[in-house]
């Protein structure tokens, strides 16, 4: 009787409080959009470290893309606009002078499992006419994560 | 000995030693008011911690910092988070961290291909107003980024120096007659593209870990056309940038020393040797792109002049903005965030400096970004105006309406067909988002999705996922979708190598100051709100009596009390609601809403803090 009543309470109260979790449930807290986070550079995780994390996240992005790219092939024209638009979001106006996101487009190739001549095709066409940065790329794909 | 239990947290939080065993910490966060009330899952994998959320109906997949999170959750919203670390081996980790970092980009392209299919259906029916013989409204066109930065057509400029130079190389390079006839191909481009006669290709079945590629269709390529023709007419007038395109307020900017002033030379100098590359780019946004590289390079140039840092406004023109009457409630606030700022200004100045010259673009972008948050708090608390904010990062992309669209009246009928084909295609990815994204409350929630991407990590092979965690967690069985629930069925199955409990900062707060000054003062004081010294009374919580996060025996009586003050609250806010929106009104339901569980011994609200240095990490026992 003690225990089916116990029972009964846990339910009532896992209930109560799903009820009211429900209405908020996985949701952006309020407090998480005020002033601290708005004031703040988002990427900024300790005072010691100054985008350590912003560009970790960044390249795993476009390692990311590019091994996606490189799997599964696609069309150039929309790799370069897919990887300016990550690179915009960085803050990165030319991706293509950016030896960090160069080499991590190498990277992806290596991750997709591309050959070192695939690959250097590969950047060839992505890099078309831009030798040097394609050199920069290959360092990467060469270098691996 | 509770302050010892604190710092014995530090070492969960700092990046893992290079050496140690990979491992993956599950994440519980506990319940609290303003969002998340039922609690909230993460996993932390290296120094990125990975959960969903709730937006706006979408669950999406976000990325954090694991400091950040750790900072905006146990301290700013004074929730504990309940530490699950389980060993896995390098492989294990290697696909965990991959599996989340693909599905956040096909999210991501998921979320640009709406964009993109939006801004094409507002082009389209633009023009076909054009076409039917509607003239533009002022600030109609293709916005295009960058382009606001420079003056405008049509007023009297002096040359931007830094833009002459420029000017003068490409001539010397590529002739007198480049630009012009590099900018007349593509109007001529332009007034040939139409959109593509027939059916739109058929969108298909969308699938969360599937990226689409990024768009190439009419709306694009218009807008890439547009920057193009922009940039060249920036480039072979020199215009100079408006005149508040960068602060030149005077002048709470940092001076330049002499490491600084060699750093942004040597980047001006590599601004000024690459843009010209873009001329001939291959991408297809190379417009946008020199138009920014063209601002960035104007702003070095100035800041050179100058002797001090001279950045891009880059705050979105309809930021967010914090009232004045808010600010001026907490006048301490102002000044010890300027100081904060300040401070990361110099800091990031120092690493742009030192950072290597193909690297600078990066540096420079985090150098804008706290250099726009600096001067927006040194202008708000010069003039008791309100405050622009913006959580994300500040990238400079002001636009300006490109209006040299023609639509001849004979394109109306292609065009109409072509709104409507684009706008079905809105529709049905719309559609698709909801039904691949949709949040629902048990069936796909923050504990489903991530568990059901942590099995997609092992190609939902249930024997190589077993092996890899110790065990299964399906995320749906039972209460699981609840994350205390999952929380538990975690402990129960994957094989931990440690646990832990990171305090809030309230929590931490009260358990210093009772080893300081005894369990009795303490506790009585902070017991409640009114009293307490320990803070979590954030600006925007509903009003109460009591914390009751730390008092079990008398929660229902404290629950009884807080919701005899949220009824008080309610009633005064049905008063006010003609004068402040019902703000106070929903304030108080929200107030009753959480003390209703207190009766049962349930305790969801804790408090929050609306603004919490990074010093104060050193109180929950990490470093900042």
């Amino acid at each position: 009787m003690v225990r089916r009543e116990s029972r009964l309470r846990v339910a009532g109260t896992l209930a109560l409080a799903a009820l009211v979790a429900g209405l908020a449930a996985c949701s952006i807290s309020y407090s998480s959009q005020s002033l601290s986070k708005s004031i703040s550079s988002p990427f900024k995780s300790s005072s010691g470290s100054s985008s350590g994390e912003s560009d970790s996240a960044y390249l795993d992005e476009v390692r990311s893309y590019a091994a996606g790219f490189g799997a599964s092939g696609g069309d150039a024209t929309a790799f370069r606009r897919g990887i300016g638009s990550i690179a915009e979001r960085r803050g990165i106006h030319d991706w293509e002078d950016d030896d960090a996101t160069c080499q991590a487009v190498g990277q992806g190739l290596k991750r997709a499992g591309l050959t070192q001549d695939a690959a250097a095709a590969l950047l060839g066409e992505l890099f078309a006419g831009r030798k040097d940065r394609a050199a920069v790329a290959m360092k990467g794909f060469d270098a691996g994560e | 000995m509770r302050l010892r239990f604190l710092a014995a947290t530090a070492s969960l939080l700092v990046a893992r030693a290079a050496g140690a065993a990979p491992e993956l910490a599950f994440l519980h966060v506990e319940a609290n008011a303003g969002g998340s009330s039922g609690g909230h899952v993460a996993l932390r994998v290296g120094d990125a911690t990975w959960h969903y959320q709730n937006q706006a109906g979408l669950l999406l997949l976000v990325r954090e910092d694991s400091r950040r999170f750790v900072h905006d959750t146990a301290l700013i919203e004074n929730r504990p988070i309940h530490v699950l670390r389980v060993g896995v081996s390098a492989e294990a980790e290697r696909r965990v961290r991959e599996r989340f970092q693909a599905r956040l980009g096909a999210q991501q392209s998921q979320l640009d291909a709406l964009a993109a299919l939006r801004a094409e259906r507002e082009l389209l029916a633009l023009l076909a107003r054009r076409a039917a013989g509607s003239p533009l409204r002022p600030g109609e066109g293709i916005a295009v980024a960058g382009a606001g930065y420079f003056a405008a057509p049509g007023w009297p400029f002096e040359p931007d120096p830094a833009l002459a130079r420029l000017r003068a190389r490409v001539a010397r390079e590529r002739g007198e007659s480049f630009l012009a006839r590099r900018a007349d191909a593509l109007r001529r481009e332009l007034q040939a593209l139409a959109p593509s006669p027939g059916a739109a290709p058929a969108l298909p079945r969308l699938d969360a870990d599937v990226a689409l590629p990024a768009s190439d269709g009419f709306g694009a390529r218009a807008a890439d056309l547009a920057a193009g023709i922009e940039a060249l007419r920036v480039l072979a007038q020199a215009r100079p940038l408006q005149p508040d395109a960068i602060w030149s307020g005077g002048d709470a900017a940092p001076a330049l020393d002499a490491d600084a002033v060699r750093a942004l030379r040597a980047f001006r100098e590599r601004l000024a040797d690459t843009l010209p590359a873009l001329l001939d780019a291959t991408r297809p946004d190379w417009g946008t792109a020199l138009l920014v590289g063209m601002a960035r390079l104007a702003a070095l140039d100035a800041s050179l002049r100058e002797g001090r840092l001279r950045v891009l406004d880059a705050y979105p023109e309809r930021a967010a903005r914090l009232d004045s009457a808010r600010l001026r409630r907490e006048p301490g606030l102002l000044p010890a965030l300027l100081v904060d700022a300040r401070a990361r200004v110099d800091r990031e100045l120092a690493a742009f400096a030192a950072r290597e010259p193909g690297a600078r673009q990066a540096a420079w972008s985090d150098l804008e970004d706290s250099a726009n948050r600096h001067r927006e708090l040194a202008r708000a608390a010069a003039t008791g105006s309100a405050l622009r904010v913006q959580p994300e990062r500040l990238v400079p992309l002001r636009a300006a309406p490109f209006a040299e669209l023609a639509a001849p009246p004979a394109a109306a009928g292609s065009l109409a067909a072509a709104l409507e084909r684009t706008a079905a295609g809105e529709g049905q990815l719309e559609r698709e988002l909801g039904r691949v994204h949709g949040y629902e409350l048990v069936t796909h929630n923050c504990v489903s999705e991530l568990f059901a991407t942590l099995s997609a990590a092992f190609a939902g092979d249930p024997i190589l996922e077993g092996e890899a965690l110790g065990g299964l967690v399906d995320g749906r069985q039972g209460l699981e979708f609840i994350p205390f629930a999952a929380a538990a069925s975690v402990s129960r199955h994957w094989r931990l190598v440690g646990r832990e409990t990171i305090p809030s900062l309230r929590q931490a707060r009260v358990a210093a100051m009772r080893e300081r000054e005894g369990e009795l003062a303490v506790a009585l004081r902070e017991a409640s709100p009114l009293t307490a010294r320990a803070g979590a009374d954030g600006a925007r919580e509903s009003f109460f009596l009591f914390y009751t996060d730390d008092a079990v025996w008398p929660r229902p009586l404290f629950g009884a009390l807080n919701l005899g003050a949220a009824a008080g609250e309610t009633a005064l806010g049905l008063v006010a609601a003609p004068f402040d929106r019902g703000r106070t009104l929903l304030r108080g339901l929200e107030g009753a809403l959480m003390s209703l569980p207190e009766l049962a011994f349930v305790n969801l609200r804790k408090g929050s803090y609306d603004w919490v240095p990074e010093s104060a990490r050193r109180e929950i026992g990490v470093a900042p």
